[in-house]
């Protein structure tokens, strides 16, 4: 114990009794609450640190509250008696939360009781014992509200230290300053204050009037203390201290008193639990932020029992623990067994910016806009440019492409309201090409839940049109069907689509999942006779298909869960487990439009039969138009309620088509299924 | 150019709130729980979204069960001014929200997207005082319709964790039931709902779509 180690942080949790049986001095409680607040504060004696946890029991229920000088005690009704078990569970529910963050390893519980506990309060107590925690029974029973059997129940408790005081006034003072200096001794009973030192300020209070450790730790588990030995375990070491009303206050007690147990060389060695050494890291420490009367160990906490860890021997430093340089710091990595909290509760901890109104103190909300809709959509949208300048993305994209024989392809992309709101890139993409006859097109939504979506997305577009274009060049002269090349084409565009992400991920050293993105790729090839239409689609999205008779054919089954917003994302699987996904027919009749869109524009027209020839209609004169790409876009901007994602669409069709381009209006629309080999695929949030 | 939807239904966000309403809710408590609905419904109408996709619902239960405000869509929302008085029945509550969610919720079909994955809050202070078990496995082991996702909040030491847990596997614990901790759960009911409405939304589909923001200081995640 003779040695600089840095000091533990004392995680204190005092229990303060506050049903009617305290009226009277609730005041006098309140303000020695204070003080000792401040006192431990303001300790310079020692670096030390202390963590002061007060938790109030009472009839009904407990709180759990730094004391701060503005926080006041409230009275409760008298029975059925203070709260003990509520109190000790949630003392033991935060200790495992300050665990978990490797917060601290000394604990210390003090309990003040004014009356008997309602319930069954042991289970509580064990269980705080059981993990090694120091728990002292302080009764200041001035009504005898405790009767005997449970006064018996408590002084039997194992590993509990028991105070009785049947005190007046005055006596709380006594109480409270041997809380303080119990406190204190305890935050500096295994740091760098020499021993001499430490027995001046530190009177051992505990332990005036017995044996010296009645601190039960978890065993078995090995000491870490090379100076001296763990003294035998006696659980049953109970210590008994009444103070009668005339007491000359035992408490605290000199420090000529005849044992001072807690020396350097007994009993708090008792206290010393070693880590495994496994769980150990060595640093690099940090110390920026610590003042240095801060000090801070951070520990690795086994996963069971030992939660009083302490530091014993650090200079040498054992290997286990390392000293930073200036020795204040240890951080040790936190074990694995202990479950963080965002495994069970999936926390946005990505995103700052709510992380900023978490900090925020006002909890004022703007009152509510007085005309919050026109036509059901909201008027408080904005349009707010991206702060974070990295891998920007325009705000719209429009591209027109001319094939042989008059077909054409365009494509639209526009910022949806959301993401224009928040200040958030377009996360959808497109990619159009034509070569050898064959018409492709690839729209992309980037994933909302990935990072790098706007990344993803358009990089899946781009390398899958590139590596369609190529293998088509590549197959020239071929004399393989038409339907076997949209396959091959097909295939190859799925799976260099998903190794440029795969090789992004790799260089952005980031998991591929954060370049989710959904992926829907059409090739087309017109014949003497029809068509050859070929479709990939790895999430949602809709390819459709209008016939100069007027109906509306669907070309893929998109992926679609029980509850809206779920779809699976080409970076979900292996590249391999999509090919089976693909599907080419060969049709009779070309179609007059062949699009491909989004979600963010095909949920707009559920259902299909009702509202997507409303949409065919608009394309078709969007096509007729000077500069259709534009007009597309000016399209995608239409308003409707519930609809603010970011809306891409890209088109085939014969800009001079034989047939009427008008569609008769007496042409029912019928929507087909798609009749090819799609299997239905799992959703990958269909488990939920 | 103006497209014509016709008046069609858009998928809709549904909130439903379970606020205990027992008399141990009485006095500072349910006011607060009050101010909090009313906070809750002002947070939303300044977010464009919820604006469009919110639907609220709520639900007190003290003697017994009540749907005091059927799933209304935000912006015809009126936050009612709840009382508290009575036992805790915990299990009628949720009998209550099992119905509910069986004649509200649009489930998606094959030429309808249906609602978003329903939000729940409940929030109690204490022990349920009637035969609340089976509601709560009915609840809890709603796997394939109309799933929702529950989140639950202990007010105090007077729940037991485990009840909750019976419920959800979301569960919070309130320190202190002070008005401030209840407003403050109330905010972070609006950014829930706000993180939900945005993600659900978000291209590509929301496999977020259950994510909520971290809880405030002073409620803690039970484990």
């Amino acid at each position: 114990m003779n040695h600089n180690s840095s000091v533990q942080p004392l995680l204190a949790y005092l229990v303060v009794d506050r049903t009617g049986l305290i009226e009277g001095r609730i005041n006098i409680i309140q303000n020695q609450l204070d003080a000792l607040r401040t006192t431990l504060h303001h300790n310079k004696v020692a670096p030390i640190r202390i963590r002061l946890k007060v938790v109030e029991a009472f009839a009904a229920t407990v709180g759990m509250i730094e004391p701060t000088l503005s926080h006041r005690l409230q009275l409760s009704g008298r029975s059925p008696g203070c709260d003990l078990k509520g109190a000790t569970r949630e003392i033991l529910n935060n200790l495992q939360k300050a665990l978990d963050v490797g917060q601290s390893s000394k604990i210390e519980v003090i309990i003040l009781l004014a009356g008997k506990p309602a319930g069954d309060w042991q289970g509580g107590i064990d269980s705080l014992a059981n993990r090694g925690v120091r728990v002292s029974v302080i009764a200041f029973d001035t009504e005898q509200m405790i009767d005997n059997e449970t006064l018996k129940k408590i002084k039997t408790q194992d590993g509990v230290i028991f105070r009785e005081t049947r005190v007046d006034h005055d006596s709380i003072e006594q109480i409270f300053e041997w809380i303080a200096e119990s406190l204190q001794h305890s935050a500096t009973s295994t740091d760098r204050v020499p021993p001499a030192e430490a027995q001046a300020i530190s009177p051992s209070p505990l332990n005036t009037q017995t044996t010296p450790q009645s601190t039960p730790v978890p065993q078995p588990l090995p000491t870490q203390s090379q100076t001296a030995p763990p003294p035998q375990q006696d659980s049953t070491a109970l210590k008994t201290i009444t103070l009668d009303q005339s007491s000359q206050v035992e408490l605290p007690p000199t420090p000529e008193a005849p044992a001072t147990p807690i020396s350097p060389e007994t009993p708090v060695i008792a206290e010393v639990a070693a880590f495994p050494a496994e769980q150990v890291e060595p640093p690099p420490m940090d110390v920026a932020g610590m003042s240095s009367e801060e000090v801070k160990l951070e520990v690795a906490i086994p996963e069971q029992g030992a939660s009083r860890i302490v530091q014993e021997s650090v200079s040498p430093p054992s290997g286990d623990l390392s000293l930073n340089e200036e020795h204040t710091l240890f951080k040790v990595k936190p074990p694995e067994t202990f479950p963080s909290i965002e495994t069970v509760l999936e926390m946005d901890i990505e995103n700052p910016s709510l992380k900023e109104e978490i900090a925020e103190t006002t909890i004022e909300a703007a009152p509510a806009p007085l005309r919050a809709t026109k036509g059901g959509v909201a008027t408080i949208w904005e349009d707010r440019e991206p702060i974070d300048p990295s891998d920007p993305v325009p705000h719209t994209d429009t591209q027109i492409l001319n094939a042989i024989d008059n077909w054409r392809i365009i494509g639209a992309s526009r910022r949806g309201k959301m993401h224009a709101h928040k200040g958030i890139y377009r996360e959808d993409a497109f990619a159009l090409d034509q070569i050898n006859g064959w018409h492709l097109m690839v729209v992309a939504d980037g994933g909302g839940s990935c990072p790098l979506s706007r990344v993803g997305s358009q990089l899946a577009a781009n390398a899958a049109i590139t590596a369609m274009a190529q293998i088509i060049e590549s197959m020239a002269g071929a004399t393989l069907p038409l339907k076997k090349i949209g396959k091959i084409v097909l295939d190859e565009g799925v799976e260099q689509g998903w190794k440029a992400l795969k090789t992004e991920a790799e260089q952005r050293q980031v998991p591929l999942g954060h370049l989710g993105t959904t992926f829907l790729a059409v090739v087309h090839r017109p014949t003497e006779q029809g068509s050859v239409i070929g479709v990939a689609q790895v999430g949602d999205g809709l390819v459709v298909a209008e016939f100069t008779d007027g109906s509306i054919k669907s070309l893929a089954e998109p992926d679609v869960g029980e509850t809206a917003g779920v779809t699976l994302f080409l970076t979900s699987k292996p590249w391999q487990e999509w090919l089976h996904r693909i599907n080419v027919e060969t049709l009779a009749t070309s179609p007059q439009l062949l699009a491909a869109m989004c979600d963010g524009v095909a949920d707009d027209f559920i259902p299909f039969e009702q509202h997507l020839p409303q949409l065919f209609d608009r394309l078709k004169h969007v096509i007729k138009q000077e500069q259709p790409q534009q007009k597309l876009l000016e399209l995608l901007g239409y308003d409707k309620r519930g609809s603010f994602d970011d809306r891409t669409l890209a088109l085939i069709y014969r800009s001079k088509a034989e047939s009427n381009p008008t569609a008769p209006e007496e042409a029912k629309p019928v929507i087909e299924p798609w009749t090819g080999e799609q299997t239905d695929e799992k959703h990958a949030n269909d488990t939920e | 150019m103006e497209m014509d939807f016709g008046g069609a239904e858009s998928r809709r966000l549904p909130i439903y709130l379970l606020l205990d309403t027992s008399g141990s809710m009485a006095g500072a408590p349910i006011q607060a729980v009050n101010q909090g609905v009313n906070l809750l419904y002002n947070e939303l109408m300044n977010d464009p979204s919820a604006i469009e996709t919110v639907h609220i619902a709520v639900i007190t239960f003290d003697s017994q069960a009540k749907m005091v405000m059927p799933l209304t869509e935000l912006t015809q929302f009126n936050p009612p001014n709840l009382n508290a008085g009575g036992t805790t029945s915990l299990g009628a509550a949720l009998h209550l929200l099992g119905s509910s969610l069986d004649r509200d919720i649009v489930s998606n079909s094959s030429n309808r997207k249906g609602d978003y994955k329903p939000l729940v809050f409940l929030m109690t202070d204490g022990m349920p005082t009637d035969n609340w078990e089976h509601q709560a496995d009915a609840i809890k082991n709603r796997t394939k319709q109309k799933v929702a996702t529950i989140i639950a909040l202990g007010c105090g030491g007077g729940v037991e964790t485990s009840t909750l847990k019976r419920i959800t596997e979301v569960v919070l614990m309130m320190d202190s039931v002070t008005p401030d901790q209840i407003t403050q759960f109330f905010k972070w009911v609006s950014q829930s709902v706000s993180t939900a409405s945005v993600s659900a939304q978000a291209a590509g589909g929301g496999e977020a779509q259950a994510q909520l923001p971290p809880p405030p200081t002073g409620i803690q995640v039970v484990l």
